[in-house]
């Protein structure tokens, strides 16, 4: 199977959608003529040129047009240039987009997507490298999907392109780069169902985005030890896959939830509270959270690697769990 | 030209049936019939009939929290609204949205909006979708003086000229924002100048005169049709009764009020008509009992109405729902 | 408030015994007056108060045995608020430690139910228990903190079940009687027992000429003592707390038989020729062998005496026969060197019997005087 980078892979599930879909239009800032900044559009540049702009700096009217657009029967692709910016136009989304629907009795169809990068890189400090998928999980009214593989962001994005409801996708900027295998066969990914990453019998690990990657590595390194654990990939977190990974831990009887958004009140503590209601009997160790410490990031290297979770801190939490 | 008898007539009748709605919504909400809140549109009846009268049933609008006199004026089912007010099933929004969220997207009602400033967006992105469709429909944005000093005011106004959306922004200058005066709170007296700063014409007009409103809105509406872009009509007006049902106005005194009420919309109208010998009393009656009349089967139908199924509750937030956890 | 606590007397005691508050709740105390009667096992003591005031409330009552140092009352002034106490058995604890203890209402409890212990189990391993029906408890945890974990109960579980190889043997009605009977006084009685070296030489030599057995001879020996020391000659009812000293001298003869310990019984040994007492004895153990024992033989006994000479055993501890008080377990004769007055060495046929007794209602100092008389009678023998 041929291997494509993360941004290609979403880059072609939108073009081929718009291809299939003439009511798909897309905008946000620096997309148009640079090709998102990380990419993310490159194969869309000079195709479609009416139907993808580059949009200023007003994040309130970014979000909340596209509500407006999908009402009247387009649908909107709405980038969001990183997703700290959210908080600058979040009235748009979780006072607007989240709550029109249902405020209305069911009016209307609000087929949108809001997509964009989040997550560490480079050094980028507080404002640049935030996880906040947690809001949009805790506030009710869109649905939210995190990719963490070049597979799944294609399937993911062509599903919500063609589905009617608010979507929001988080997409890990350090996972643009990645390759991974691709069919050329079109193909979606129903939204709520979790995959199995790596079967395992000892311990079950939930985590999305860049942390899916960092609890493979733990789990192989801990192979060596005799320790055999099941990574589950939840990729959307609205609604999430409950049977999945309920399932698992009937069967591992060890739950370890690992995300990079701070570890305080993060979804992660949603995922704990629930399988500790629903398997509680199925439990021989208390469940163990993984997240960021709670403090905004810092800019220096070694201040973001001790604050952000990573393999290590999943291979120390799945220790604690099996003793 | 279509200033003809029944067309002003018409006109007259809208304010007519909104004035009354209004009052009734005022009666029932002192008499702890309606829960939530209630945003009285008295005065200012002039400018929704005045700007719907340029609309066709495709073309769009977004309200504010304000906005039993845009649905009227767009054509609502009377008895749907009131039946809303009540938070009965059988309202626009089955019970969930209240005054404050009325909408009939079948008439290009977007909503009314909860939030000073939240319907600016939306118009702006309908505009938006309509142009992408290469449609020639046309999206009026109602918002009052307090949205024109929110961020969302100007974004939106920036955004629709970069982009020549069929935006027209309607904003009804009543000369409070809740309880603080206009005139307190914004650095300019006539808000239509700052259509200056996004490139796009601004008028400010007298929103009592539903002719003024009517006539103004019309070359807008052309204008925006024919793919020239946003433009913003200030219609200055006055909010005859508080910011809510209930609001004891410690903030203005009654004098003023009093002499606003000299000037108010249907009165003024109507002494037009009248001068002219278009309305005369058999007329004027027959319209206003019509309206009341109206009202009251309104009223009747929600009283019987059933309160929804609490199971309703944890309805139509998704269209494709897996029955995750409510 | 003055907290009234239960007193030490001497450096062994660990709880008192309330035996009567002098003062009742409400009274007007003055410092020295004789507050309650507290009894150890050594000694009783009169407690007197050790302040004036109101005896504002009486916690623990009469008949009521209490851990040194637990507070029993409260002295104060008249109208203060008590506060609500947490009675419970503790020994002294420092001021600091009983000043953060935890106000609770006044309830007498249990030491053990007090310091409850919690358990710490994973919910995987509580359920797995409780399918199996195991008691935490018992089970040991090898998780952090001591918890019990599914491989802890698992472990339990393949331990337990060993295959082991089994009869079930039912017990007859005999042996179950026996057995309710002796655990029960086990439990009831406090049963000690003294020992002594008995010379049989002469009670040997005599039982020979006379053509009697040995058992026969300290039978006769033993309803003589009987009359002297008549309280060994009786019954202690325990629930009636009633002690029953007998007229008649009715001695069981502890007899192992096939079926298990049967006591036939000699009955007013004290009445009966020696030779008599020999013809009864023989019959008794033929009886009991061939199983013809009847009821009468074995009713009625005052006192037991149980023989294991003919075996390997040298002093042993018998058990009582309930409700005898006392009972004579006999040892084996063997040749012993004897040191005599002369300080010459004699070789000597020794024994050992051993007095058990309920120390309920005989004293060591009769036990021993007991044993003195029959030692004595043993080794210079009338058995006339």
């Amino acid at each position: 199977m041929r291997e494509i980078t993360f941004a290609e892979a979403l880059g072609e599930a939108i073009l081929e959608e718009m291809e299939k879909d003439p009511a798909i239009f897309t905008y946000g800032e620096d997309i148009a003529r640079q090709g998102g900044i990380f990419g993310a559009y490159k194969s869309l540049l000079g195709k479609f040129p009416d139907r993808i702009f580059d949009t200023p700096i007003s994040e309130e009217v970014i979000y909340g047009s596209a509500l407006g657009a999908a009402l009247v029967g387009m649908r909107p692709v709405v980038e969001f240039h990183f997703a700290d910016f959210l908080f600058t136009g979040i009235q748009s989304i979780t006072l607007q987009i989240e709550k029109i629907r249902y405020m209305t009795g069911g009016q209307g169809k609000l087929h949108l997507l809001l997509r964009g990068p989040d997550g560490i890189s480079n050094s980028a400090a507080a404002q640049h490298s935030e996880c906040i998928e947690t809001i949009f999980m805790h506030v009710p009214g869109i649905k939210v999907v995190i990719p963490s593989t070049p597979y799944d962001v294609k399937g993911l994005i062509k599903k919500a392109l063609q589905e009617d409801d608010p979507v929001i996708c988080f997409e890990h900027k350090m996972l643009y780069r990645m390759r991974g295998p691709v069919p050329e066969e079109d193909y979606t990914i129903p939204l709520g169902i979790a995959e199995v990453k790596r079967e395992g019998n000892d311990v079950t690990v939930v985590t999305v985005s860049r942390m899916v990657h960092e609890s493979l590595k733990a789990a192989e390194e801990l192979k060596k030890e005799g320790i055999s654990a099941e990574i589950i990939d939840l990729r959307t977190l609205v609604p999430w896959d409950r049977k999945t990974v309920i399932e698992s831990v009937k069967k591992t009887n060890h739950l370890i939830v690992a995300h990079e958004t701070w570890k305080r009140a993060g979804w992660g503590a949603e995922i704990a509270s629930v399988v500790q209601e629903e398997a509680f009997d199925y439990l021989d160790a208390p469940i163990i959270r993984v997240g960021a410490k709670n403090v905004p990031m810092p800019f220096a290297a070694n201040l973001q690697d001790f604050v952000t979770p990573n393999y290590k801190d999943v291979i120390t939490a799945i220790k604690q769990s099996l003793r | 030209m279509e200033n003809s008898n029944d067309f002003l007539l018409n006109l007259y009748t809208t304010m007519v049936l909104i004035r009354n709605f209004e009052l009734m919504a005022e009666k029932l909400f002192l008499e702890g019939e309606l829960p939530g809140f209630i945003h009285l549109y008295i005065g200012e009846e002039a400018i929704a009939t005045g700007v719907m009268a340029n609309l066709r049933k495709d073309d769009f609008i977004t309200s504010t929290h304000r906005g039993h006199g845009h649905m009227i004026a767009k054509g609502a089912d009377i008895n749907r609204m009131m039946a809303e007010l009540y938070g009965k099933e059988t309202g626009y929004c089955k019970g969930k949205g209240g005054s404050m969220h009325i909408a009939d997207f079948s008439l290009g009602v977007l909503g009314a909006n909860g939030v000073v400033g939240g319907g600016l967006p939306i118009a702006v992105g309908a505009g938006l979708g309509i142009k992408m469709k290469k449609g020639d429909q046309i999206v009026v944005a109602f918002f009052g003086d307090g949205a024109s000093n929110t961020g969302s005011f100007h974004e939106s106004l920036n955004f629709a000229s970069i982009y020549k959306l069929p935006v027209i922004f309607v904003l009804e200058n009543n000369r409070y924002a809740s309880t603080a005066s206009t005139q307190a709170t914004t650095a300019i007296e006539n808000i239509s100048d700052r259509a200056v700063a996004y490139g796009i014409p601004g008028i400010t007009i007298d929103g009592n005169d539903v002719i003024a409103v009517y006539e103004t809105t019309q070359e807008m509406v052309k204008r925006a049709r024919d793919g020239g872009g946003p433009s913003l009509i200030e219609a200055k007006t006055y909010r005859i009764k508080g910011h809510f049902v209930g609001d004891p106005e410690l903030y203005r005194n009654k004098k003023e009020v009093v002499e606003f009420w000299l000037n108010e919309p249907i009165k003024k109208f109507e002494k037009r008509l009248e001068r002219e010998k278009i309305l005369n009393s058999a007329e004027k009656k027959n319209i206003w009992e019509s309206a009341q009349k109206k009202i009251k089967e309104a009223v009747i139908f929600a009283k019987e109405s059933p309160i929804p199924d609490g199971n309703d509750a944890l309805t139509d937030l998704f269209i494709h729902d897996s029955g995750y956890d409510y | 408030m003055y907290e009234i606590k239960m007193p030490k007397f001497g450096l062994t005691m660990e709880s008192g015994f309330i035996e009567k508050w002098f003062k009742k709740e409400g009274d007007m105390v003055k410092e020295g007056d004789p507050l309650l009667e507290v009894s150890s096992e050594k000694i009783t003591n009169e407690v007197a108060s050790p302040v004036s005031g109101i005896l504002l409330k009486i916690i623990f009552q009469e008949q009521e045995e209490i851990k040194v140092g637990t507070v029993i009352a409260l002295i104060g002034e008249e109208g203060e608020k008590i506060k609500e106490y947490q009675v419970k058995e503790e020994p002294e604890k420092s001021v600091g430690e009983s000043e953060k203890e935890e106000i609770s209402s006044i309830k007498i409890t249990s030491p053990d139910t007090d310091r409850e212990r919690r358990i710490k189990a994973s919910p995987l391993a509580r359920k797995i228990a409780q399918e199996k029906k195991l008691d935490l408890s018992g089970i040991k945890g090898t998780g952090p903190d001591g918890r019990i974990e599914k491989c802890d109960i698992l472990n339990f579980l393949s331990f337990a079940s060993k295959e082991e190889e089994f009869d079930v043997e039912k017990l007859s009605g005999l042996r179950r009687t026996i057995m309710e009977r002796l655990s029960k006084s086990f439990h009831e009685a406090i049963t000690l027992t003294n020992v002594t070296e008995v010379d049989f030489t002469e009670l040997k030599k005599i039982s020979k000429e006379q053509k009697v057995s040995i058992t026969s001879g300290l039978i006769f020996i033993l309803a003589r003592v009987l009359k002297e020391l008549n309280k060994f000659n009786a019954h202690f009812d325990t629930e009636k707390k009633e002690y029953i000293l007998f007229k008649n001298i009715n001695i069981g003869i502890a007899a192992d038989t096939d079926k298990g310990l049967i006591v036939p019984v000699i009955r007013e040994a004290d009445k009966l020729k020696l030779k008599t007492i020999n013809e009864q004895l023989k019959e008794l153990v033929n009886k009991s062998r061939s199983g013809a024992i009847s009821e009468r033989d074995i009713k009625d006994s005052t006192f037991t005496i149980t023989n294991l000479g003919m075996m390997r055993t040298d002093f042993f501890t018998p058990i009582l026969n309930p409700p005898e008080v006392a009972i004579l377990g006999v040892g084996r004769i063997l040749k012993k060197p004897y040191i005599r007055e002369d300080d010459k060495i004699a070789i000597r046929e020794m024994a050992y019997l051993s007095l058990s007794y309920d120390h309920r209602v005989i004293d060591g100092a009769d036990a021993a005087r007991f044993l003195d008389k029959m030692a004595q009678y043993i080794e210079i023998p009338d058995l006339e």
